[in-house]
């Protein structure tokens, strides 16, 4: 026992190996189970997330209906589940791409400098100027109010942060020595924008993404309660509880089921990224 | 001998804010192929500065710099990155000049990729062939630059400088960063690899120790001037320059006991002044014309370069060229 612990104070780099690894481990567990729900949401749904059964309608919780039905008499705990492919699944999609177009221009900007980094960087500064959430609204109307210009909408609205930290990271990544190096052996800007500086900036990203899945998925089911993303009869989250607002006093269960869902993903993706930037220290 | 590099009345001056930086001023050098030319000074004397003018990593104010006859600004220019392969680099921080994500065999075949040398089995055959010339086991291939010491890491950049078989090397300030016994263990590594392979070398050191041991001819650099040059063996036992008598007195690999070595004592250093020889502030020689008159590298016979203004007064045998 003391020889264990004498192991693991004796370098400090071991020590973060361990707490860098757990943190690691349980993140990717709990994006993996994710994953599945989203791709294969059959396997853990009893019912149909569509199919009307209206004689059993706003029934309470029981051992039928785990999450009560809701006013078509669907199962609610099944819609949850189909409904993870709808909310979270699309906020990753939506982060993805935000954090790779952010990086990618970021980093433009940041290695060439001069009128591609002005002309980048006053893009973004008007993206940032305005309040996000009534960007994205206004942007989601604009576009159609379906899913799909909900999803374009937040892309549009998220990737200017990912440059502009990106940009800043560039900065002091281009001026160390094997960029250098990378030069006199003859490296192209491209060769060393990707082979070189986009690699040094993947673990800030990769922490800023995972906690932006949370904040992208309470902005995303936000603008499905207003009516700006997901319609009916789709299982989204946020659109559920929008149809849920009539029946809140009577049906307690239609509203809080899909609530609890939304505040225990977002809630494990910032502590998970949050132990994730811990441990990456 | 065919001269491969040319440096001709190169000028530098860095400026921020008011101030100015005249880190190269007139440098004339020629580098042989095949030959080292070991560049001395202390640390702020420009050495650097004229090393990544060389590599093309800082673009010169004035002169010319030319590689086999050709203007070095064409040669970057050209598309076929020919330049880039024939003069390659190994840096004074083992460490910070490799890429810490990459594995050791990617940094080393990293130049054959660029250059589209090879398929990948090919250069995987390299990168080993590269890595027994350095005297580095094959299991060091798969590992990371933070898992290595020092001097197995400037084994790994000479090996990668080697890579595209270059007719020049710059190496700037290798050495400085290792460990002494390290220091003579790379310094070998050079010796022998100029032996087999002939490549051309700018030394770089504050070290004339270091730089004895490797170059054919020195040259020695003071507050971005050439003081001195010549074949290392005139250098090293009859210098006729103020501040290259310095530099060897301070130096410790003359053979004989310390007892008898005379130590040359120099001015406190201040800062070097706007006209005349930079070096008049510390010369224990210096007179009113010192301050006055720009200095002139002068030829000497034997073969020797410098600048000092008194150098016949002061070493009497020398005969001008």
């Amino acid at each position: 026992m003391i020889r264990l612990r004498a192991k693991i104070s004796s370098s400090r780099g071991q020590s973060t190996n361990i707490s860098h690894k757990v943190g690691t481990w349980s993140f990717s567990a709990f994006v993996i189970l994710l994953l599945t729900v989203i791709f294969f949401p059959g396997l853990f749904a009893p019912y149909d997330p569509l199919e009307l059964d209206v004689i059993n309608r706003l029934q309470a919780p029981s051992k039928a209906h785990l999450f009560g039905t809701d006013e078509g008499g669907r199962d609610i705990f099944s819609r949850v589940l189909y409904g993870t492919k709808d909310s979270v699944g699309a906020s990753m999609v939506i982060v993805l791409m935000a954090s790779g177009t952010g990086t990618i221009l970021g980093a433009i900007a940041g290695w060439f400098g001069g009128r591609i980094d002005f002309y980048l960087m006053r893009m973004v500064d008007v993206f940032l100027s305005f309040p996000y959430l009534v960007l994205a609204m206004a942007l989601a109307a604009s576009l159609g109010r379906d899913m799909r210009s909900a999803i374009l909408a937040l892309i549009l609205v998220w990737w200017p942060s990912y440059a502009r930290m990106v940009r800043g990271q560039v900065l002091s990544i281009k001026e160390r020595l094997f960029i250098r190096a990378a030069r006199t052996v003859g490296a192209s800007n491209f060769q060393i924008l990707f082979w070189h500086i986009i690699p040094h900036t993947y673990r800030t990203v990769g922490v800023r993404a995972s906690m932006d899945v949370g904040y992208v998925l309470i902005s995303l089911t936000g603008l499905s309660f207003l009516g700006l993303g997901a319609q009916n009869p789709s299982p989204e989250w946020g659109l559920m509880i929008s149809n849920a607002r009539s029946y809140v006093l009577a049906s307690w269960w239609y509203s809080v089921f899909p609530g609890i869902a939304i505040l225990l993903v977002v809630s494990l993706f910032i502590y998970a990224a949050d132990r994730f930037s811990g441990a990456e220290r | 001998m065919a001269q491969l590099l040319q440096i001709l009345d190169v000028n530098k001056t860095f400026k921020s804010g008011n101030s100015k930086v005249k880190a190269c001023q007139e440098i004339n050098l020629t580098i042989g192929e095949g030959e080292v030319v070991g560049l001395v000074g202390e640390s702020g004397s420009g050495k650097s500065t004229l090393a990544n003018l060389v590599l093309g990593l800082e673009k010169l104010d004035s002169g010319s710099i030319k590689f086999e006859g050709v203007e070095l600004e064409k040669l970057l220019k050209d598309k076929s990155k020919s330049f880039r392969r024939e003069v390659q680099a190994v840096f004074q921080h083992p460490l910070l000049s490799l890429d810490s994500r990459k594995t050791i065999a990617w940094s080393i075949a990293e130049p054959l990729v660029i250059n589209k040398i090879g398929n990948s089995a090919s250069r995987k055959a390299r990168v080993l062939e590269l890595l027994a010339a350095v005297a580095l086991d094959e299991g060091t291939a798969s590992k990371y630059p933070s898992q290595l010491s020092g001097g197995q890491l400037q084994r790994v950049n000479i090996a990668r400088a080697l890579a595209l078989e270059p007719k020049l090397i710059i190496c700037d300030e290798p050495v400085s960063a290792l460990d002494v016994s390290v220091q003579a263990q790379i310094v070998n590594l050079f010796l022998d690899i100029q032996k087999r392979l002939g490549v051309a070398m700018l030394f770089i050191s504050h070290d004339l120790a270091v730089v004895r041991h490797i170059s054919d001819r020195i040259a020695v650099m003071y507050a971005g001037k050439i003081m001195e040059i010549g074949d290392t063996d005139d250098i090293c036992e009859s210098p006729i320059h103020p501040y290259t008598q310095a530099l060897l007195s301070a130096s410790t690999f003359t053979e004989e006991s310390d007892e008898g070595r005379e130590k040359l004592k120099l001015f406190r250093r201040e800062e070097v002044p706007q006209k005349g020889c930079p070096f008049s502030t510390r010369c224990p020689h210096a007179i009113a014309l010192c301050r006055e008159e720009e200095i002139k590298i002068q030829s000497f016979a034997s073969n020797q370069e410098s600048s000092c203004l008194r150098a016949q007064e002061i070493f009497p045998n020398l005969a001008k060229k």
